[in-house]
C-alpha cells in the first residue's frame, strides 16, 4: 500500500522537533482514540444513572407508536401521583422516527416501592382531522429493581380509531 | 470517474436502513430507544444508549439488530476496525438471516473501500436471495462498482440490468450502466442510457447534479468522432453550475475539433468573463490565443497571449494568499461546519484558494480526514460536558453522604424504639396464660416482622455508605480517564488540522506550479509568434 508522508512543523514546543504526519498511522491513533472516548462516554453515562437513577427506584416511561396513521401525535403530558413528571411536544423529526419504529424514553425518574398511579395525556389530531385528547392510566406496582412503562398508541382499524395504551414493558 | 463512482458508493453505506425497519416490531425499550435517535441522525446519542444498554444487558431480544446497528454507527465515526469485527460476529447461524445479509453487505463494503475486490465480491455472494428491494439494489450496485474497478465493464454492465432495487436509486444504477457500456465498447448503447437521465425533470439537487454529470461524461465519449453530439450534451449541463465551466471549455474543444476555430471562441470568450480561480478558464485564457493564431490573427494573439500572461501571473499571487490563509488556520474555520456526507461545499469566498480546492473537498480521503476532525471536536465537547457534570456530581455525591450521616442517629433512635426485647417478654408473659393459636401465630408474625425491620435497618447505612463509595471511587477514576484522554485528544485534533491543511496546501502548490507552467508556455507561444526563423519558410514559398 503506498503510504503518504507529510513533513509536519507542529505548532507549540513540538515545532522544534522535525516530526512527520502518517496518514495511516494517524488514523489508528484516531480510531483508538474514539473508540477510548466512547466507552468512557458510557461508563460515565451509566454512572449518572446510578447517581441520579438508582436501580432500586428507577423507573423509565417510553412512548412507541404502531403505525400512526389515525392519531398525528402532537403533545404527551405524564403525571404520576396526581404530579407533573414530563410534557413532551413531538417535532416532525420525532414522529417520523416514532413511525419508523423509534421509542421515545419520555421519562426517568425516581419511584418508591409501592403502588403509584400514572397518567398519560395524548393530544393531537385524531381522524377525520379533529383535535384529539385521550387520557389512559395504569397502576403501577413498583418493587424492587428498574421498571419501565409503555406509552402506546396504536390504530385500531376496524373501528378507525387509535388507541392508547399504558402497560408495563416486558 | 472512479472518484465518483466510489462516492456514491460510501453514500451507500451510510444510508442503509437497519434490519427492523417496521413499527412495532422492536422488542427492547432500549434498542428503540437508540433507533428513536438514529432515525433523527444523532448518532452520537443513538450509539452512547446503545453501549450503556449493552452493558445493562438491557437488549437481549433485539440483540442482532442492536449489533448491526452499532456496526453501522461505528463505520460512521470511521471505526471500520471494530465495526468489521461487530459485523463478523454477526455472521453465525443464530443470527437473523436479514441481520446476516445486511451484516455481509457491510463487510463488502468495507472490503472495497479497502481496495479489496475479491473479497468484496465474495462477501456479495454470500447474501441470500430474500432481500428487500433496497438491499437487492445495493448489492447490485455495489457488485457493478467491483466489477468496474476490475476493469471488467462488460460484466459490470450486465450486473446491472435489469435493475432490482428500489425505484429512487435508479437513476445512479443508470449512471454507472452507462459509464460501463461506454467503457465496454458499446459507446451509442451507454450515450442512449446516460441520454435517459435527462427525460425526467430532476426533483433534487442531488439528481440534477448527477445530470449535469451524465451530459459531461456523454460529451467526452463523443468529442473526438461526434463533436457536434457532444457539444448538444454540454448544452444541457446547467450554465451557473460548477461543472458549467468545463461544459463550456469542451464546447470549444468540439468547435476546434471540426476545425471551426471560429465557433470555438464563443464559448471561451464567455469563459474569460468568468473568474479567473477555475481551471477550465485558465485553460481558455490560453486556448483563446491558439485559435486566434490558428485564425491567422497574429497581433489580436500575441495580445491574447499577453494579456493571459498577466492574468495568469496574478492569479499566481492570489494561490499565494491562500496558501498563506491557509497556514492561518482558515481553511478549516471555513469547514468547521461542512457535512462531510453531504454535496455542498462552503461560500466561496469563505474558503480559501476556493476553486482549487472542490476536487480535493470533494473526495473521499478529504471528507474522512474531515470528518475525524469534526468528530474529535465534538468528542472533545462531549468530554468538557461531563468534566462540567462531574464536579455537579461530586457536590451531589457529597451532600448525599452528609444526609446518610445524618439520618444515621434517626435510623438508630427509630431501632431502639422497636424494642424487640420488650414484645418478646410480653410474649413469654401471653404464653403463661395458654393463649389461642391465632393471637400466638399473630404476636410471632409481628415479632418476625421486627426482627426483618431490625435488619433491614441495621444494614441500611452501611450499605448506602458502600454504594457512595463505590460511586465516589468511580467519580474519581472517571476523572483520571479525562484527565488522561483530553490533552491526547487534543493533540490528535492538531495534528488532524495540521494533516488536512498540508494536504489543501499541496493541492493549491500543485495548482501553483500548473500555472506557472502555463505561463511559461504563453511566453513560448508569443515568441514563437514574433520568430523571424518561424515566418521564413512562409515568406519563401512561391
Amino acid at each position: 500500500m503506498k503510504r503518504l508522508l507529510l513533513s509536519l512543523p507542529l505548532a507549540g514546543a513540538a515545532a522544534a522537533t522535525d516530526q512527520v504526519i502518517d496518514p495511516l498511522v494517524l488514523d489508528l491513533e484516531v480510531q483508538a482514540l474514539k473508540e477510548e472516548v466512547f466507552n468512557l462516554n458510557r461508563d460515565l453515562t451509566l454512572l449518572r444513572e446510578d447517581l441520579l437513577f438508582p436501580a432500586d427506584n428507577q423507573v423509565a416511561v417510553y412512548v412507541s407508536l404502531d403505525v400512526g396513521e389515525l392519531f398525528k401525535l402532537d403533545s404527551i403530558k405524564l403525571t404520576v401521583d396526581d404530579r407533573v413528571v414530563a410534557t413532551h411536544l413531538y417535532s416532525e423529526r420525532e414522529l417520523a422516527a416514532l413511525r419508523r419504529g423509534g421509542v421515545h424514553r419520555l421519562w426517568l425518574g425516581n419511584l418508591p416501592s409501592g403502588e403509584h398511579r400514572l397518567v398519560a395525556l395524548f393530544t393531537g389530531i385524531g381522524p377525520h382531522g379533529r383535535d384529539y385528547r385521550r387520557a389512559a392510566d395504569l397502576v403501577l406496582a413498583k418493587g424492587f429493581g428498574p421498571q419501565t412503562v409503555e406509552l402506546k398508541i396504536a390504530d385500531v382499524e376496524r373501528r378507525l380509531q387509535p388507541e392508547f395504551v399504558v402497560r408495563e414493558w416486558r | 470517474m472512479a472518484r465518483v463512482l466510489r462516492r456514491f458508493a460510501w453514500l451507500s453505506v451510510l444510508a442503509l436502513a437497519p434490519a427492523w425497519a417496521d413499527p412495532g416490531r422492536v422488542a427492547d425499550a432500549a434498542y428503540g430507544e437508540s433507533l428513536f435517535h438514529y432515525y433523527q441522525d444523532d448518532h452520537f446519542t443513538a450509539l452512547t444508549q446503545m453501549m450503556a444498554a449493552q452493558a445493562r444487558a438491557r437488549i437481549p431480544r433485539d440483540w442482532a439488530e442492536a449489533e448491526l446497528l452499532k456496526g453501522s454507527l461505528k463505520l460512521s465515526y470511521g471505526l471500520t476496525d471494530s465495526a468489521e469485527a461487530i459485523f463478523r460476529r454477526l455472521l453465525t447461524d443464530d443470527v437473523p438471516a436479514q441481520v446476516r445479509d445486511r451484516a455481509w453487505y457491510y463487510l463488502a463494503r468495507l472490503a472495497f473501500q479497502r481496495g479489496r475486490l475479491d473479497q468484496a465480491m465474495a462477501a456479495l455472494t454470500r447474501m441470500g436471495s430474500d432481500l428487500p428491494p433496497e438491499l437487492r439494489g445495493r448489492r447490485q450496485l455495489l457488485g457493478a462498482l467491483v466489477l468496474m474497478e476490475q476493469g471488467d465493464y462488460r460484466a459490470a454492465a450486465e450486473a446491472l440490468q435489469p435493475w432490482q432495487g428500489l425505484a429512487e436509486d435508479e437513476p445512479y444504477a443508470r449512471y454507472n450502466l452507462g459509464i460501463a457500456l461506454i467503457r465496454s465498447g458499446h459507446l451509442e448503447d451507454g450515450v442512449a442510457t446516460l441520454e435517459r437521465l435527462n427525460r425526467n425533470p430532476a426533483a433534487t439537487a442531488e439528481a440534477a447534479a448527477l445530470r449535469d454529470k451524465a451530459n459531461l461524461a456523454i460529451a467526452q465519449a463523443l468529442l473526438a468522432q461526434q463533436p457536434e453530439r457532444a457539444k448538444q450534451a454540454l448544452r444541457r449541463v446547467r450554465l451557473h453550475r460548477p461543472h458549467a465551466t468545463q461544459a463550456l471549455l469542451g464546447a470549444g474543444w468540439a468547435e476546434v475539433g471540426a476545425r471551426r476555430y471560429q465557433d470555438a471562441l464563443l464559448p471561451w470568450n464567455e469563459l474569460l468573463r468568468r473568474p479567473i480561480d477555475d481551471p477550465a478558464v485558465q485553460e481558455a485564457w490560453l486556448a483563446v490565443p491558439y485559435v486566434l493564431s490558428e485564425l491567422g490573427t497574429r497581433d489580436q494573439a500575441a495580445e491574447a497571449y499577453r494579456a493571459a500572461i498577466d492574468a495568469l501571473e496574478a492569479e499566481t499571487a492570489r494561490i499565494d494568499q491562500a496558501m498563506a490563509a491557509v497556514e492561518r488556520g482558515e481553511l478549516l474555520d471555513a469547514l468547521r461546519d461542512l457535512d462531510p456526507r453531504g454535496e455542498q461545499l462552503p461560500p466561496p469566498q469563505a474558503l480559501p484558494g476556493n476553486a482549487y480546492l472542490g476536487q480535493l473537498l470533494a473526495s473521499h480521503g478529504f471528507r474522512r480526514a474531515l470528518k475525524d476532525f469534526q468528530d474529535l471536536e465534538s468528542l472533545q465537547a462531549n468530554l468538557r460536558y461531563w468534566r462540567i457534570q462531574l464536579d455537579g456530581y461530586e457536590q451531589l455525591h457529597t451532600a448525599s453522604r452528609q444526609r446518610l450521616e445524618a439520618v444515621q442517629p434517626v435510623t438508630l433512635a427509630r431501632l431502639r424504639a422497636l424494642n424487640a426485647e420488650r414484645v418478646r417478654t410480653q410474649r413469654e408473659a401471653l404464653l403463661r396464660r395458654q393463649p389461642s393459636a391465632e393471637a400466638l401465630a399473630a404476636l410471632d408474625r409481628a415479632l418476625a416482622d421486627l426482627d426483618a425491620g431490625q435488619e433491614a435497618l441495621l444494614r441500611a447505612p452501611d450499605e448506602a455508605r458502600r454504594r457512595l463509595d463505590r460511586l465516589a471511587e468511580q467519580i474519581a477514576l472517571a476523572r483520571l480517564r479525562l484527565d488522561n484522554v483530553e490533552p491526547r485528544l487534543q493533540q490528535a485534533l492538531e495534528r488532524q488540522r495540521r494533516l488536512l491543511d498540508l494536504r489543501a496546501l499541496q493541492q493549491l502548490g500543485a495548482r501553483r506550479d500548473h500555472l506557472r507552467a502555463q505561463i511559461a508556455q504563453a511566453r513560448f507561444a508569443l515568441a514563437q509568434l514574433y520568430d523571424p526563423a518561424a515566418e521564413r519558410p512562409q515568406e519563401q514559398t512561391p
